[in-house]
């Protein structure tokens, strides 16, 4: 039941009116802004709603729809100065949703967010607001239990007071702990985990931190601005991968059973002949794609480049020397419980 | 054939009509008082059906009633106090919060357009707000482009059976599944819950693996009754599978805190060198065993025994460049 079937237009017009009505002084980029329509869609709009109103269609029956020097009107259509109630799937998907947000610990915008789901809830019929529940209930997104959640707080902080903070991070793509300043911009969930994106104060550059991998942050007690026309809604929605002059290309062949591997890794192609699906992608890392092959095992092919071939070799020497016997995890190794 | 514009228009005018109207309107009247029902009898009848369909597809609740107390005659009105939203006190911040929510639906697959939504609360609020709130600091982005999406909500909501082909995780064999939705969760992806009739147990099913089209059983009434209880999350990890035989890995200082962090795994011991052990329920050995080398040289399987052997027989090979 893909959304707007069959009268996307239509939708649109019974919310314009309404929205108009209570906006007085409401611009024509206001409204196209709103609408996400041209100008040009707005005055067919109009020019229609000035055809529309009551039988017998009369001068005094029928809508009266025009742009006066900027400002956009409507008037004469009292029957829909209110917005029509919530279709059943947009109470569901904002209850859902919200929800979801309002359980990240932490998250001080989590008590306005619940009253405001509260009142969507209150102006739903008892029928409308059963059948609501019932698909939330069936409908779950989940955007904690990343590892991430502690540190969301002190990052929605430091974003909004603008404040650098120090972080130790653990980088999985160079195998590398490193300490680095941040000026963190936005922070984001995707694919199952959280980002950050801050300017970089170690690579000079905007850069994505995986928020689960930082070890520590502290604040260094210095501020920062945001660039003008940062756009956090571009950088959350432009994916994870960005490209860089320092790119090196990777094929691996994939087998049937590591092909999952598509689904969770920014890749460039993925062909398939013989079984075996051949995935290209570019990285300037080859440390986490030399975990990668290790985990795939015989599902894995290392094509290009021949180096990486040679470092999954080494990194499984590396990992071979963890259990000989010298390095046994020893028998005498202290509790916990008693160190505390 | 009327245009689009025209079909608009005359729908338009209906929610109009009936929005107004005092008393029930009758069909005849319709197609009096509205512009462009032209045509035969049959052909009105057909068009006005149509429409009736779109206006409750809209979500508009058209009424049946008598015209009068004798009821001789029937026709329809819509009462604007169950069609429109009553007045909402909602703040500023309070619509800043839900604009969080909204905007996190990326992609044109779920059924109501969030944005919408949003839209018809703050019009409704005593001071509407004309523009979006200023981007936040906080941004969740659930994928919601794929149309298998829409397709698996609407049959979970009308508790329709469905067909698709599966890619199973173990091997590239897509295979027929025909199933009862019982739920989907979004967990870094998103996976249905649901009665795979074939093996006769609710199995979990991730829509990156649904090979095309979803089949939705067709007719209105219900093919079956979701359980009461809700059914198991999707495993976060191969280290979250249930069981009750237990692994002990040792992992890096650089490693283990990120490791206890993201899996919540129990802290055995710590070694004088900073090495910690952690254990975690060990079910599917051939996952975990995977899940380990991806750890490389960070880590290091203490117990069992067969796990280990196992580790160290795939670092053997790949030592040798057997798997490349």
């Amino acid at each position: 039941m893909p959304r707007l079937s069959t009268s996307p237009r239509l939708e649109r017009l019974l919310m314009l009116v309404p929205w108009v009505m209570a906006h007085e002084n409401a611009t024509v980029d206001d409204v196209c802004e709103r609408f996400k329509i041209t100008r040009e869609d707005l005055v067919a709009d109009l020019e229609l709603l000035f055809m529309c109103g009551l039988p017998p269609f009369g001068p005094g029956d029928l809508i009266e729809a025009w742009i006066d020097g900027d400002h956009v009107h409507i008037a004469s259509a009292d029957y829909l100065s209110r917005p029509l109630r919530l279709t059943q799937w947009e109470a569901v998907e904002l209850l859902v949703m919200g929800r979801a947000i309002a359980s990240l610990p932490g998250l001080a915008e989590a008590g306005s967010l619940q009253r405001a789901l509260a009142k969507l809830e209150a102006v739903l019929s008892p029928e409308e607001a059963a059948a609501a529940s019932e698909l939330a209930e069936r409908v779950a997104v989940e955007l904690e239990g990343t590892g991430a959640e502690p540190l969301l707080a002190d990052l929605r902080d430091a974003i909004a007071g603008r404040r650098r903070l120090r972080i130790t991070y653990y980088s999985l793509g160079r195998d590398k702990v490193t300490e680095r300043s941040i000026d963190p911009y936005v922070v984001f969930a995707t694919l199952g985990n959280w980002y950050v994106y801050a300017a970089d104060e170690l690579s000079g550059e905007d850069r994505m931190f995986r928020v689960d991998r930082i070890k520590e942050m502290t604040s260094t007690g210095e501020t920062f601005a945001i660039p003008e026309g940062f756009d956090p809604a571009r950088v959350a929605g432009a994916g994870l991968f960005v490209p860089s002059p320092r790119d090196i290309e990777v094929s691996i062949d994939l087998a049937p059973p590591a092909t999952w591997v598509l689904e969770v890794t920014p890749h460039d192609r993925a062909e398939t002949r013989d079984g075996w699906t051949r995935m290209t992608l570019r990285t300037p890392h080859l440390e986490w794609l030399e975990r990668l092959v290790l985990r795939l095992g015989p599902d894995a092919r290392v094509i290009a480049p021949e180096a990486l071939g040679e470092r999954v070799k080494a990194a499984a020497r590396r990992a071979l020397d963890r259990y000989k016997p010298a390095n046994r995890p020893k028998a005498k190794a202290k509790k916990r419980a008693a160190r505390s | 054939m009327p245009d689009k514009a025209d079909k608009t228009e005359r729908l338009f005018n209906l929610i109009a009509l009936l929005m107004d109207a005092r008393r029930p309107v009758t069909p005849d009247e319709i197609r009096k008082k509205i512009p462009g029902y032209g045509g035969s009898d049959v052909a009105f009848r057909r068009m006005f059906e149509r429409d009736k369909e779109e206006l409750r597809e809209l979500g508009l609740p058209l009424e049946l009633a008598g015209t009068d107390v004798w009821e001789v005659e029937e026709g329809y009105l819509i009462r604007k106090e169950r069609a429109t939203l009553p007045e909402l006190d909602l703040t500023a911040d309070e619509r800043a919060a839900l604009w969080l929510a909204a905007q996190a639906w990326q992609g044109q697959a779920v059924p109501g357009d969030p944005e919408r939504a949003l839209m018809k609360l703050s019009t409704a609020s005593k001071e509407p707000d004309a523009a979006e709130p200023a981007g936040g600091w906080i941004r969740a982005s659930i994928d919601a482009s794929q149309p298998i999406l829409g397709q698996l909500l609407d049959a979970i909501a009308r508790r329709k059976k469905v067909t698709f082909h599966y890619r199973g995780r173990s091997g590239g064999d897509v295979e027929e599944r025909t199933v009862d939705p019982y739920a989907l969760q979004h967990r870094g992806a998103w996976y249905l819950t649901a009665f795979d009739h074939a093996r006769g147990d609710v199995r979990h099913f991730k829509l990156d693996r649904v090979d095309g089209k979803v089949g939705v059983a067709g007719g209105r009434e219900p093919d079956f009754e979701p359980p009461a209880e809700r059914a198991a999350d999707v495993p976060r990890g191969p280290w979250a599978l249930e069981s009750a035989e237990q692994a002990r890995v040792s992992f890096s200082p650089d490693t283990a805190w990120w490791v206890e962090r993201r899996t919540g795994a129990q802290r055995e011991t710590e070694r004088d060198d900073g090495w910690v052990e952690l254990t975690f329920p060990l079910s599917d050995r051939e996952m975990f065993c995977s899940w380990i080398l991806g750890f490389a040289a960070d880590a290091v399987v203490v117990a069992p025994d067969d796990l280990r052997e196992m580790v160290m027989l795939r670092l053997e090979r790949a030592a040798a460049g057997e798997s490349m």
